[in-house]
C-alpha cells in the first residue's frame, strides 16, 4: 500500500521557488531518507506533507487523504490527519511548561480523548521505549538535548502514528548525544513504522534506510538504494555532497 | 496637632467605605475588562482573520489614546443623552471595563506573540485544534511572560480610579476630600487615604514579584 503519494508539488515563499516539481511515493513500512544540501527544499517538503505549509501546485495524498493547493492549514480533516502523522522537529519543540510525562500524554488526553490514567500508562510505556523511564517528571530544561529529542520521539510514538516525519532531528545535538537518538530511531524503523527522515548521518542512512532521495535545488535528482546513491552517485552535485560528508 | 482631635471614628469609617468603592470598581474592571481583554488579545494576535485584528486594533487605540478622565466624563453624560436610565456607578464601571479591556488586550497579545511559532506547530502536528493549542500550550506559557505587566497595570488602575471622584462617585479620594473639608483635617484625611492606597497597592506588587520569581524558578 502507498502511504504517501507526492505528485509534481511546487511551493514558493515570495520570490523563492523552493519546491520545483517534487514527485515521490512512500510505501507502508518503508523508511525513506531525504538528503541534500541546505536550502534544497527538504524541510519544506516535510512540512507540506502534514500541511503545516500549504502547497502551491500539485497534490499530496497521505494515508488516503488528498491535500490540494491553497487549502487552509486549519481544516478539520487536517487535524484528523495530523493525529495520524508524527512530526519530530530539529529543535525538539517540547512544551517547556510541562514535564516529560505531560508532554507525551497531553495530546492523548485532549486529542485522542483517552482517560488520564490510561494516557499516563501509555506515556510511561513510550518513555520507557526511548530509555527515559527515570525522567518522567523532569521538565524539558532539566534534560539534555538528546534526552529532549527522545521525549519528542516518545510524544510522537504515543499517538500511534501511521507515518513519522523527522526533520534533521540530530542536527541540533552535540556529537556524543547523536548516537542515543539514532539508536532509538533505528529501533522504530525496524518495528515496521513508515518514516520519512531528513538527516546528514550517512551511517544511519546506510543501515536503516530502504531508499534515499537526493534533493538539489527543489528537485529530486537521484533516488535509489542507500549504497548505490552514497557510493556511486550519478550526478556531479550528489558526488560533491557525499564527498564533503565523508 | 488639633487635627487628631477633630478626626473621629465616623470619618475613618467613611474613608474605609470609599476604599471599598475603589476596590469594587477595580475588581469589576479587572474581571470583566480581563475577559474582554482575552477576547481582544486573541483577536489581535490572529493572523488568519484580518477583520478581527483590525477591529480589535481600532478599539485598543481608541481607549488607550483618549484620557481616562475624558472617557469617564463621556460615559457619565452619554446614557442620559441617549435616554438610558443607568446609575453613575454602572456608567463608570462600564467605562473602566472598556479601558481595562484595551490595556489588558494589548498585554495578552504581547504574551501570545511572545510564544514561538514552533510551539504552535508542535501542537498542531499532534492534531490539536486552534483553541486546544491556545488553552493547553500557548496560554500557560504566555501567562508567565505577562504577569509583571498585568500587576503593573493593576496598580496603576487602583490609582487611576480616583478620577471617578470628579463625577461624584465616592471613592477613596473623594471620601478623603469630603472628610478633609467637613472636619477640617486636610493633612490627616489625605494622609490616611495615601496610606490606604499604599496598603492596597504594595501587596499587589509583592504578589507580582513572587509570581515572577516563581515562574523564573520553574524555567531555570
Amino acid at each position: 500500500m502507498i502511504m504517501v503519494e507526492i505528485k509534481e508539488v511546487h511551493k514558493s515563499f515570495r520570490d523563492l521557488h523552493v519546491l520545483r516539481g517534487i514527485s515521490m511515493d512512500v510505501r507502508e513500512g518503508e523508511s525513506v531518507v531525504i538528503m541534500g544540501p541546505s536550502g534544497s527544499g527538504k524541510s519544506t517538503l516535510l512540512r507540506c506533507i502534514n500541511y503545516l505549509e500549504p502547497i502551491d501546485a500539485g497534490s499530496i495524498r497521505v494515508d488516503g487523504e488528498l491535500l490540494t493547493p491553497k487549502m487552509s492549514t486549519r481544516l478539520a480533516k487536517l487535524h484528523k490527519l495530523r493525529e495520524r502523522i508524527g512530526f519530530v522537529f530539529q529543535r525538539f519543540n517540547l512544551f517547556p511548561h510541562l514535564t516529560a510525562l505531560d508532554n507525551v500524554s497531553l495530546a492523548l488526553k485532549i486529542v485522542k480523548k483517552i482517560g488520564p490514567e490510561q494516557a499516563e500508562e501509555i506515556a510511561i510505556r513510550c518513555l520507557e521505549q526511548v530509555g527515559l523511564k527515570d525522567k518522567i517528571s523532569s521538565y524539558p530544561d532539566q534534560l539534555s538535548g538528546g534526552q529532549q529529542q527522545r521525549v519528542a520521539i516518545a510524544r510522537c510514538l504515543a499517538m500511534e502514528p501511521r507515518l513519522i516525519l523527522l526533520d534533521e532531528i540530530t542536527s541540533a545535538l552535540d556529537p556524543e548525544l547523536i548516537k542515543e537518538v539514532l539508536e532509538v530511531l533505528a529501533r522504530v524503523s525496524r518495528s515496521g513504522m513508515t518514516m520519512i527522515i531528513i538527516t546528514h548521518e550517512l551511517k544511519f542512512a546506510k543501515e536503516s534506510a530502504d531508499r534515499i532521495c537526493f534533493f538539489y535545488n527543489g528537485k529530486i535528482i537521484e533516488e535509489g538504494a542507500p549504497e548505490q546513491i552514497i557510493e556511486s552517485s550519478q550526478t556531479a552535485e550528489a558526488k560533491r555532497f557525499f564527498q564533503a560528508l565523508t | 496637632m488639633g487635627e487628631f482631635a477633630r478626626f473621629g471614628f465616623n470619618d475613618l469609617l467613611y474613608l474605609v467605605r470609599g476604599a471599598y468603592t475603589t476596590i469594587q470598581l477595580c475588581g469589576i474592571a479587572f474581571l470583566f475588562g480581563g475577559l474582554l481583554g482575552i477576547i481582544v488579545g486573541i483577536a489581535r494576535s490572529n493572523h488568519k482573520i484580518t477583520a478581527f485584528r483590525w477591529i480589535a486594533g481600532v478599539y485598543i487605540e481608541i481607549f488607550r489614546g483618549v484620557p481616562l478622565l475624558l472617557q469617564l466624563i463621556i460615559g457619565y453624560f452619554a446614557p442620559s443623552v441617549l435616554g438610558w436610565d443607568i446609575s453613575v456607578f454602572l456608567a463608570v464601571s462600564i467605562v473602566l471595563c472598556l479601558y481595562t479591556g484595551a490595556y489588558l488586550g494589548e498585554i495578552f497579545r504581547s504574551g501570545l506573540e511572545s510564544i514561538h511559532k514552533e510551539q504552535w506547530e508542535a501542537a498542531s502536528s499532534l492534531g490539536m485544534k486552534y483553541f486546544q493549542s491556545l488553552r493547553y500550550v500557548i496560554i500557560p506559557q504566555g501567562v508567565r511572560v505577562i504577569i509583571p505587566s498585568i500587576i503593573g497595570f493593576l496598580v496603576a488602575l487602583v490609582k487611576a480610579i480616583c478620577l471617578v471622584s470628579i463625577l461624584n462617585v465616592v471613592d477613596l479620594t473623594l471620601a478623603a476630600q469630603r472628610v478633609a473639608v467637613r472636619a477640617y483635617v486636610p493633612l490627616l484625611a489625605m494622609g490616611s487615604a495615601a496610606l490606604i492606597y499604599f496598603v492596597i497597592c504594595y501587596p499587589l506588587s509583592k504578589i507580582g514579584q513572587r509570581l515572577e520569581a516563581q515562574s523564573k524558578r520553574s524555567e531555570a
